[in-house]
């Protein structure tokens, strides 16, 4: 028998040729499609042989964790085999006291957070689902949350890196000290790049300590441009919110239920660290926001954790018949969020969204039944060229499979486009890793 | 140089963007590293964006090897001219273009100086938080290519923690941004690689750089130890409380005597070690804060814990902390620094294996460094006039180098491999390693015209300096 493992569930491995008949793996399929076989290497060195078999053999590979965001991306141009990194879950290193962690990179998020959590500490990153997304996952997609406004993003905290090559070679960048600029910064070229350079096998991460005490305020605005302004009066005081999130929707039941409606624009405001700091913000924030703060209401414990974990999943909860990411200007934002409210409400399309205030970072999500496939388009083309006319970006998160070619949905790169290319072919020569799932048919 | 290539470049820059006199051209023999020296064969100083595309497209028609140069202030070497003949500066491309406060960022030319970000910002309550000791002289470029720290870094992060996008003229002076003035961009991070290249993937001519509120208040300590050991305690005692200090910076004996004679701050000359703590942010964290840590600096037998009274006195005490390397200069005709990394809680053994380097190659060492981040920077004391002892010091910092390998640490946290450190490259990376980053390297400069003979040693060449190379003698 081979060395590498296979889970012995009967969804998760099914190889085309015993399955005369049958369908293939239900597991990750990808835009409609299945992978041929799925193996579940248990070591490096099982990921370094796959690789080399794939490339020798020109099979298409495309790395997964627990596939909580396949939807995301290009449809594979070809797709044989799914390598599921789950298995590569150990803790390699910790040191407490130094504040660094190595782990496998299929180690869930959660199952991390909980073993730094034992010491007080977290890396600070709050990605849509931790319990099913993996670090290998988190980083490869470059998977954030509310808290980058005061925390920062993945490549922020990744300092060392180890990855399978395409040709099966195992490499590593980075190290395992907080400081260290010895050779290229290898682990930002992994750091979003989508699994299409490489298997990423281990990762090395700064950690912090955990904030000691947390609030979350709730205000209410009686129009988008009103709580973006007051967004800003925030990020332009010296004031240092944990999280500042603005959405158009009540990601709290209970506000929609029991507190009025449901419909209107609050800004979510979250601070941590120690009571002092919290204490003093909490009545800094009516200070700054002067008249806006009339509404403003504090969450109870459970509410604000209720309301942190739907602010973190909401880029990939609930039906949506589409999804963006746009990246734009703080500044932009209220504008932004306003023309797309009516573009969208003219489709027949409601539009939920939720904004990084700080960070001009803004998730859409449009609802109704069967809006017609051009009206979706039009809607991308809509946000793509309103984005991109303010120097930002749009990527269309999820879309119906058909529709992601002509949707394009990772936008146009620019002149850097070029390098893009001549960077994967030099690392990918042979095409095998996640063909045509990133930017430009990458 | 072939007159033709000067004649063109004449044409492209101007008579006034040509450095060409051998006695000034003298200058740019070398920056911070000073152990070796080569003279460019012609430096020039391109106003604009276009001119350095033009001159370096030229460049790569004609096949000749260019070394990109911010203010001179690295300490790797990463801008010595090794078989490059020409030097290209940025010092003219010295104007902030942009500021946006609402959305908390500037474009600025990448021969502005560190400082000059901040101080433009600075009365509006912002800053760029990247201040590399240098930051009155070093350029944004020259902290783009070297990914540069400074003593702040270990709370707000380094270099590329604080860079959004850049416009680089690519080795074939194709210009190109990578990144952009927004967070997110979509494709590879190709911003993220380029910073910290040393100069090898392009000539950066801008970039959009990241400001940061000014914290409300800070606090500054200064701790007083009759040993290092009681100082490295401390340090790991801060780190392990879950308190992030803005900046945990040590000193020995040596290196404050050397302050003190220069600046008269008032440091205790007869001190084993002192702790620079500070720390930031809102003002109501800080008396919790200083309270814990008084008590860790009291339970590691410190003598004496000072706070800084006001504004001026702590800019005192950082102005002497970041001129502590012109100190020296009271204490040596020369000196090399080294820049290893090990582990934070690995401080006190690196420490005890530099006294070791000191009294085997009896050279005189002085440590002032980024404790909290674990980033050491032993200064080695010379004479180059003395051809042994220089020898001497070659040998001592590849010592130090090795041993924080050892430790599991890193050859360089924030100066750069540049051509000092290339030969021990092989330490810590595989020859696997360092064929991707070759390949990398390929995808941006096919050619290797645009600064050769950096970060990644050639197979099989010399790589194993035992005496300095290029020595020019003053």
């Amino acid at each position: 028998m081979s060395r590498i493992s296979f889970q012995p569930s009967e969804d998760t491995f099914t190889p085309l040729t015993q399955a005369a008949g049958r369908p293939p793996s239900t597991q990750f399929i990808i835009d409609g499609k299945a992978p041929e076989t799925v193996v579940y290497p248990t070591s490096i060195a099982e990921v370094s042989r796959l690789l080399k078999e794939a490339n020798e053999h020109g099979r298409a590979l495309s790395p997964v964790g627990h596939g909580a965001f396949l939807h995301v991306g290009g449809v594979p141009k070809r797709y044989e085999q799914a390598l599921c990194t789950t298995a590569l879950h150990t803790v390699v290193d910790y040191q407490p006291t130094d504040m660094t962690i190595t782990v496998g990179a299929g180690l869930s998020l959660a199952r991390l957070q909980a073993i730094l959590g034992e010491n007080g500490q977290w890396l600070p990153l709050d990605p849509p689902c931790p319990e099913r997304a993996t670090v290998g996952g988190v980083i490869a997609a470059n998977l954030n949350g509310p808290t980058r406004l005061s925390q920062g993003t993945v490549r922020d905290f990744l300092i060392g890196i180890k990855v399978v090559c395409a040709d099966g070679t195992l490499i590593k960048g980075g190290g395992q000290v907080v400081k260290n600029v010895a050779g290229y910064d290898l682990p930002k070229l992994y750091c979003g790049a989508f699994g299409t350079l490489g298997v990423i096998v281990e990762a090395t991460f700064m950690i912090r300590p955990r904030p000691e005490a947390h609030a979350t305020l709730a205000v209410p605005f009686s129009s988008v441009e009103k709580a973006g302004e007051a967004a800003l009066k925030l990020t332009g005081s010296d004031m240092q919110p944990f999280f500042l999130e603005l959405a158009n929707f009540s990601p709290l039941p209970s506000f929609g239920d029991q507190r009025g409606d449901e419909r209107g624009y609050r800004l979510f405001v979250g601070f941590a660290g120690m009571q002092e700091e919290i204490d003093d913000q909490r009545s800094r924030l009516r200070d700054v926001l002067g008249a806006d703060a009339s509404g403003i209401e504090e969450l109870s414990v459970d509410e604000a954790q209720t309301l942190s974990q739907s602010l973190r999943d909401f880029p990939v909860s609930g039906p949506a018949t589409l999804r963006c990411k746009v990246s734009i200007q703080p500044t932009q934002l209220a504008t932004f969020c306003a023309d797309l409210a009516a573009e969208a409400q003219r489709r027949h399309a409601p539009a939920r969204f939720l904004a990084r205030a700080g960070n001009g970072v803004l998730y859409t999500a449009f609802e109704g039944e069967a809006v017609p496939d051009d009206q979706i388009l039009s809607l991308v083309d809509w946000i793509r060229v309103h984005a991109t006319g303010n120097n930002g970006f749009a990527v269309v998160e999820e879309i119906p499979s058909a529709l992601k070619e002509r949707a394009n949905v990772w936008g146009t790169v620019g002149k850097a486009f070029p390098l893009m290319q001549r960077l994967k072919e030099t690392l990918d020569p042979n095409g095998i890793l996640n063909p045509g799932r990133f930017v430009g048919g990458i | 140089m072939d007159q033709q290539v000067l004649d063109r470049l004449y044409d492209l820059v101007g008579p006034d963007g040509v450095v060409a006199h051998k006695s000034a051209r003298s200058v740019y023999d070398c920056d911070g590293y000073t152990l070796e020296k080569a003279v460019p064969e012609i430096v020039v100083l391109p106003h604009s964006t276009e001119e350095v595309a033009a001159v370096v497209k030229f460049l790569n028609k004609e096949k000749i090897a260019f070394v990109p140069r911010g203010a001179g202030t690295g300490l790797s070497g990463g801008c010595l001219p090794v078989e490059a003949p020409v030097m290209i500066g940025t010092s003219r491309l010295n104007k902030i273009v942009h500021i946006d406060l609402l959305n908390r960022y500037v474009v600025a030319q990448s021969g502005v100086v560190n400082l000059w970000v901040s101080n433009a910002v600075k009365d509006q309550g912002f800053q760029y938080a990247p201040d590399p000791s240098s930051q009155q002289a070093c350029t944004i470029g020259g902290n783009i290519a070297e990914n540069s720290g400074g003593p702040h870094t270990l709370k707000y992060g380094v270099t590329t923690n604080h860079v959004l996008g850049l416009e680089v003229v690519l080795p074939d002076g194709e210009i190109v941004t990578l990144g952009g003035t927004v967070e997110d961009v979509p494709g590879y991070d190709l911003r993220g690689i380029t910073i910290g290249a040393e100069g090898t993937f392009g000539i950066v001519t801008q970039a959009a750089l990241k400001l940061t509120r000014q914290p409300q208040a800070y606090r500054t300590f200064l701790a007083v130890f009759e040993s290092v050991h009681h100082a490295t305690q401390t340090v790991s005692g801060i780190i392990a409380s879950g308190i992030v200090p803005a900046a945990l910076e040590m000193m020995d004996t040596l290196i404050i005597q050397a302050i003190e004679e220069a600046f008269h701050f008032g440091f205790p000359t007869d001190a084993g070690a002192v702790l620079i703590i500070e720390i930031d942010g809102l003002a109501a964290s800080l008396n919790p804060q200083t309270e814990r840590i008084q008590s860790i600096c009291k339970h590691n037998n410190a003598r004496e814990v000072r706070i800084a009274r006001d504004d001026a006195e702590r800019m005192a005490l950082w102005k002497s902390r970041k001129r502590a390397f012109g100190a020296i200069g009271r204490l040596s005709p020369n000196y090399c620094t080294q820049d290893g990394v090990v582990p934070r809680t690995k401080v006190p053994d690196i420490l005890q294996r530099i006294t070791e380097v000191s009294e085997k190659y009896q050279l005189r060492i002085a440590n002032v460094f980024h404790a909290g981040d674990g980033n050491i920077h032993p200064i080695l004391m010379y004479d180059e006039r003395n051809a042994d002892e220089t020898r001497r010091v070659v040998q001592a910092g590849k010592e130090i180098l090795n041993a924080c390998v050892d430790l599991g640490g890193s050859l360089t946290g924030e100066h750069g491999i540049g051509v000092e450190k290339m030969g021990q490259m092989p330490l810590i990376f595989s020859p696997e390693d360092l064929m991707v980053m070759t390949q990398l390297r390929s995808v941006f400069n096919p050619d290797n015209l645009c600064n050769p003979n950096k970060i990644i040693p050639t197979p099989g060449g010399c790589i194993d300096v035992t005496t300095p190379r290029r020595q020019v003698p003053l």
